[in-house]
Formats: C-alpha cells, structure tokens, sequence
C-alpha cells in the first residue's frame, strides 16, 4: 500500500519535471542552447500569475493559458533577442548569459517581493480524489495531464505543421535548412517564445500546489536537465517519459533509503546516464533527436 | 565544442607583460606594497582579505577552466572539502591546521582524478551540467551525514582559530594568491600549459599530436582542486563558521568563481585577479550601500554585469587592456616611420 501512495507521488512529481523539461529539451534540441535560467521563467510565471489573481481575481487555471503562457512567449523572445542571439557562436559565453539571466531575474524578484513566498488560491487547491484507494492531489493530476497534453499538442505541431517541420530540419542541420530557404533566426525566437511559454505555463499551474519563491526555479533546472539526459535531446515524448521516470525514481529512492538522499540518488544516476548513454535512454543521436 | 578559431589564435599569441617572472615579481611586490598602505583601514582591509581570496580561488579555476577549456560549476565541492577538512579534524578530532589543510588538498586531488574519468567524457554544455550535478550531490550528502554535521553546519571553537588579526589574514591571502598566480604562470610558460592550450583549441589536433587529452585535463583538474581546496581551508579558518549551504553553494561559489575569471579575462595569468579585485569589494560596497532599501541588488548587478560581460567583453579587463596596448604600439609605429 505504502509503495502505491510513493508511485503514484513519484508520477505527479514527475509530471512537473517532465513539462518544465519539454521546453528545455525544445532549446536544447532546436538551437543547442543549454539554458540554465529555464527554471527562472517557471519562477517568473509564478510571481506573474499571482499578481493576476491579486489584481484581477482570474483563477491560475485559466490564466495559466490565456495570460501567463502569451505573456511568457513575448518574454521568452525578447529574451532569445536580447541576450542569446548574440552568443550562438560561443557555447562558453551562452552559459555565463543565462547564469547572469538566473542572477538578474532571481534578485529583480526578490527586491520586488521583498522575499515573501506567494502562494495563489483555486477551487482546485487541497482537494484530493479518490482513485484505487489512493488520494491523489487534484492541482498536482492537473499539471501531469497538462503535461501530457502539452506533449501531444507540441509533436502534433512538429510533425504536423510547415512551421514545425522546419523546426525540425533546423534542429537537424541548421546549415543546410539556411541554404533550403528557412529563416532560421524566426524560427529560433520562435523555439524559444514557445519554451519560455511552456514553462512560465508550468509555473502558473504549479502555483496552487506550491508557494512561490525566488528559489523555486533553480530548484527545478537540475532535475528537468536529468530528464533532459535521461529522455535523449530534442525528444519530447523523451522529455514526458524521461519526467516521470525521474519522477518515480525520486519517490522511490525517498522511500528506500530517506527522503534526504533521494537527490543524491538521481543526481548520481543522472551522472551515470550521462556518461554510458550521452545521446539519452531513448535518443538515437544528437543530432538527429527531434523526432519524437 | 570548439571557441571559434580567430578568438582562440589570438588569445594564444597575446604577449603579456606579466608573463615573464619578473614582470610578475614586480608586479605582486607592487600589489602587496598598496595593499599594505590600504590595509590601516579595517574596511579596506575586509576588501582586500576577500579580493586576494578569490583572486586566488578564480586563479585555480582558470588553470582548468581557461587554459584547458573546461568549464566546471562544481568548484564549490572543493571549497567544501578544504573547509570541512579543516573544520571536522579541529573540532572534532583535535587536528592541528596545517595536517587538516593537507588532508583536504590530498582529499580534493583524488576526488578530482576519481571523477575525471566520468567527467571528461563529457563536451562543453554536457560537462557544465556534470559538474552541476556533481555539486548538488556533494551539497545533499553534505547535509545529510551526520559527521559533517547535517544541515547545522560546522563552528569551530574561537580559541581554535589558528589567526583572528585581520592584518595578519591578510598577509596570509596575499601569500596564498601569490601562490596559486605563481602556479599558474609556471604552468603556462611551461610545456604542460601549451599542452592544455592545445588541447583547449583543438581536442582532435592535440590528440593527434601525441598529446592525451584525458591526462592533460585530469592533471589541469587535479592542480585546481589542489588550489581551491587550499582556500577553501583559509576561507573557513576566517570566518570560524562553516554553513554547507554557503560553502557548496552552486550559485554564490560555483557559478561565482568563473565570473570573476570571465570578467578579468579567461586564459589569462593576471585576469582572474583583475576579476576578484573588482567584482569582491564591489560587490560588497554595493550590499553596504543598499542593505535594507533594496535587497538583493549587488547580486543583481553581478547579474547584468555577467551577462554584458558574456555580450561585450568576451576577453575581459585584461583583453581590453592588451587590446589597448596593441593600438598604442601600432600607432607609435605609424609614428616612428
């Protein structure tokens, strides 16, 4: 019974970092940016979020779409713009950028909320159901099935849509898709509008179950870069599996050993699978993992 | 993962002045004699204790992570482990500081070699992230165990600090910094210091010339952890108090240190320096100045100013300097001829 209750915890875990990890995993395997300061947006989303409900009173599961995604997508490329477009041709100084981005926008937020956490209120928020003889979470179920539907609709786009075949032939060979005609910088400000989008969306529907800190995205980068590994680059049904996996493996490692080792635990087999499989469990190779 | 060609032949044929052992004699005599002046001032002399400190830990970075090219976030493992050899064995077990301080620099050596095999099969970004992880890992164990203490922390008892004279520690970072400069200017006018150029320009090409790449950075790793383990014992024989949370700290120590290097100038021998000496007492007049009114402001700047130094300033002071020096020259040629 006990071991039910740390699966099923495992697997919403996992649902989190599985959706904070799709929109890494779409830079990572896109424009081959490893952007550290992806957890930032997710803190950001959060803050942003809790002050539409304050001023506005509009429940976090609605704007998680309607305001905060569209609002992450204009940062995102802003940011893309700004910032990380300058540095394509330097992974050294792509990494220093985005730990600079984790500084500015980590203290930017603490100065403003004066470190206060924030926690947003729903109807969802607390409640439970009943499944199996399990209580499960309500606003936690949300975000793994948000993330799952986030998946279907991100690889229905991939390999479904002119936009997105192109970001896939990008991914592949950026070189040659310049050559075929391809705009390759939209398409990069586009990649990285979506994944800030997905992630300022994962924060805004984190809010109910989590309080806000300015911590809280630097918290998530680790895991979502294990899942990253663990799922192969550029993959996003990698990404969703790769989660819950890393998800499951957290919950059981909590249960085995003790809660406080269960970082260690992931932390070591990520190390592991970096190392014997760089490509991921389920990647084929790096550069050919978009498709999923 | 290779810096693009005409960054990399530049920075390799830079003459600096300070490369020569004289130049660096005078150099340090010069930085000590100012330091000695500033150091009547309590204040000054906090600023300069902090910038000699890291000038030395950013120094040891950048033997792996500017000459060799292999950027580590993970250097807060062996700020811990010098801080908590130091720590543990006095508080504990009644060491003395010099056999403590060996023990971490001989712990940090073979925990670098041990993870030098998994890590450096690892390119660029992939590497970065390891060594993240690797960080996270130390910092959870860390707090886990209940020798180091947990999350509690380790203080050691006033009466067991070896030095608490402000003046004296700062005679003790000034030799520590002269040290780690000295190692790495050794390094680099020497034949393993062109290997690790090599092998930091071209993997394949220095491979194929006889080099091995995997020995080259694991001694590259080995010597920086040797030098950070080093001033991670100082750091906690200064402060008297070791908070894991601080000391493994992936933000504050581990991202922290190759900013510096960034900012003065990666690849270089006196860049680091330039870095610590500008970005420390910075840092801390800025947090004097806004404590209160605005938290959390001297971090955000460090931000912005990384991330136009990573836009702009890729070579750091010291490439901007060098870069000066090079246009005087050319046009008191222009004007001889």
């Amino acid at each position: 019974m006990d071991l039910a209750i740390v699966l099923s915890s495992g697997l919403l875990i996992g649902g989190i970092y599985a959706f904070i990890a799709i929109g890494l995993n779409l830079i990572f395997g896109v424009i081959r940016v490893a952007n550290f300061a992806q957890g930032e947006f997710v803190m950001l989303g959060m803050f942003v979020t809790y002050l539409i409900q304050t001023n506005f009173h509009i429940d976090p599961y609605i704007s998680a779409w309607a305001i905060v995604a569209p609002i992450g997508f204009i940062f995102g490329a802003l940011v893309y713009i700004i910032v990380i477009r300058r540095l394509l041709d330097d992974h050294y100084m792509q990494m220093f950028a985005t730990f600079g981005l984790i500084f500015v926008f980590q203290n930017l937020v603490l100065s403003l909320s004066r470190g206060e956490a924030k926690q947003t209120k729903s109807v969802a928020a607390g409640k439970t159901i009943k499944a199996f003889g399990l209580d499960i979470s309500i606003p936690r179920l949300i975000v793994l099935l948000a993330a799952m539907g986030v998946a279907y609709l991100l690889m229905q786009f991939l390999n479904r849509t002119i936009v997105g075949t192109a970001m896939r032939a990008v991914a592949q060979d950026q070189k040659t898709s310049t050559l075929m005609g391809i705009n390759t910088n939209q398409i990069y400000i586009l990649t990285f509008g979506i994944s800030a989008a997905l992630a300022a969306m994962a924060g805004a529907l984190l809010t109910p179950s989590y309080a806000a800190t300015t911590e809280i995205g630097f918290g998530f980068i680790l895991p979502a870069f294990a899942v990253v590994v663990l799922g192969g680059l550029g993959s996003v049904k990698g990404s969703l599996v790769g989660g819950i996996l890393v998800g499951v493996i957290e919950g059981l490692a909590g249960y085995l050993l003790d809660p406080q080792l269960k970082q260690a635990v992931w932390f070591t087999l990520f190390l592991i699978v970096l190392v014997i499989r760089p490509n991921g469990l389920f990647g084929k190779s790096v550069k050919g993992g978009m498709l999923a | 993962m290779t810096l693009d060609l005409e960054n990399t032949s530049q920075k390799t044929t830079l003459k600096s002045p300070l490369k020569s052992w004289g130049g660096f004699v005078v150099g340090m005599l010069i930085l000590g004699i100012i330091s000695k002046l500033i150091s009547a001032d309590g204040y000054y002399n906090s600023l300069a204790n902090a910038g000699f400190l890291f000038g030395g830990l950013a120094t040891a970075w950048n033997i792996l992570g500017g000459y060799c090219g292999q950027f580590s976030f993970g250097h807060a493992v062996f700020v811990g482990i010098g801080a908590y050899s130091v720590a543990l064995t006095k508080t504990d077990h009644n060491w003395g500081t010099i056999p403590g301080i060996i023990l971490g620099i001989m712990i940090s050596i073979a925990v670098a070699m041990a993870i030098s095999w998994p890590l450096f099969r690892l390119r660029g970004s992939f590497f970065a992230i390891g060594t993240l992880a690797f960080s996270e890992v130390a910092l959870s164990l860390a707090m886990y165990f209940t020798w180091t203490h947990g999350a509690l922390g380790v203080q050691i008892p006033f009466e067991r600090l070896p030095i608490v004279d402000q003046k004296v520690w700062l005679i003790v970072f000034f030799v520590y910094l002269v040290f780690c400069m000295g190692t790495s200017l050794f390094l680099i006018r020497g034949r393993i210091g062109y290997y690790m150029i090599s092998v930091r320009d071209d993997e394949a090409t220095a491979a194929a010339s006889g080099i091995n790449p995997l020995t080259i950075k694991t001694i590259a790793f080995a010597i920086s952890a040797a030098l950070t383990s080093l001033g991670g014992s100082l750091y906690v024989l200064y402060l008297g108090n070791l908070d894991p949370r601080a000391f493994l700290s992936t933000l504050e120590i581990g991202a922290f240190i190759p900013l510096l290097a960034l900012i003065g100038g990666l690849g270089t021998v006196v860049g680091p320096l330039l870095g610590a000496l500008f970005l420390e007492p910075g840092q801390t007049y800025l947090r004097g100045q806004f404590a209160g009114s605005l938290a959390g402001i001297s971090q955000g700047t460090v931000g912005i100013i990384l991330i136009l130094a990573a836009l702009y300033f890729r070579h750091g002071f010291w490439g901007a300097i060098q870069g000066l020096a090079r246009r005087l020259q050319r046009i008191s040629k222009g004007a001889s001829k």
